[in-house]
């Protein structure tokens, strides 16, 4: 008979011989269905008594769901729907706009209620706050001197 | 700790510093509380409040060690 001689047989790079092909949980099949799963530990008897009601009333599986990707915090939308790197609403406007960095108006231009005298006191109740353990982290073997500026800095500012 | 780290809070903290201007201390230190998935994260963050590439680290580079542009 003239045929393929190597067709039939065990193939070791079959698919179905792939053990990443093979669900650890045993798989859902292709039916659309949930599988009856046995529930041990109940009363006797109604271990099997569940499992009938399971196969008579099927459910259905949920819709495919693929686990979605973390966004990073670029990527994560605020309630209005925006992320943080869409384009402004206000074009004409900086986003720096009212804080005394960056381009723009600086705090200068925000109401009187906003820019209250009350900030330097914040800032400074921080600065006190945190100053230590940061003057521990500015003695590290390699600690840049732009770190140690703004330590001293703040030590002028703690003082005075 | 013994040697000072890229991504660290204190780098942190250096990065927002130096780039925000030290009289905005308690900002920068807040800022730098936030977990930043990474360090290129944090660095476009600055940039886009800023307009500038992050000044911390003396302006220079951790992996090149070249001043920063």
């Amino acid at each position: 008979m003239a045929g393929n001689q190597n067709s039939g047989g065990m193939r070791p790079t079959a698919p179905q011989n792939n053990p990443a092909n093979i669900s650890a949980t045993g798989g859902a099949g292709q039916s659309g269905k949930q599988p009856s799963r046995y529930i041990s530990g109940m009363p006797y008897g109604q271990g099997q008594q569940l499992m009938q009601q399971q196969k008579s009333a099927p459910m259905s599986a949920g819709p495919a769901s693929p686990a979605a990707p973390t966004p990073t915090p670029f990527e994560r939308r605020t309630p209005s729907g925006a992320t943080l790197t869409d384009p402004l609403a206000t074009p004409d406007r900086h986003i720096t706009a009212g804080v005394d960095f960056g381009p723009g108006v600086g705090s200068e231009a925000l109401p009187s209620n906003i820019s209250g005298e009350t900030r330097p006191t914040d800032n400074l109740a921080v600065v006190k706050k945190y100053y230590p353990a940061m003057l521990r982290a500015a003695q590290l073997k390699d600690a840049p001197d732009s770190y140690k500026r703004f330590l001293s800095y703040l030590s002028g500012q703690i003082s005075g | 700790m013994d040697k000072w780290r890229e991504g660290t809070l204190y780098d942190h903290i250096d990065q927002f510093a130096n780039s925000l201007g030290y009289e905005n201390a308690a900002v920068a230190i807040s800022l730098a509380m936030i977990p930043w998935e990474s360090v290129q994260d944090r660095n476009s963050f600055i940039q886009a409040i800023t307009g500038d590439s992050p000044k911390g680290n003396d302006g220079r580079d951790y992996v090149s060690g070249m001043p920063r542009r």
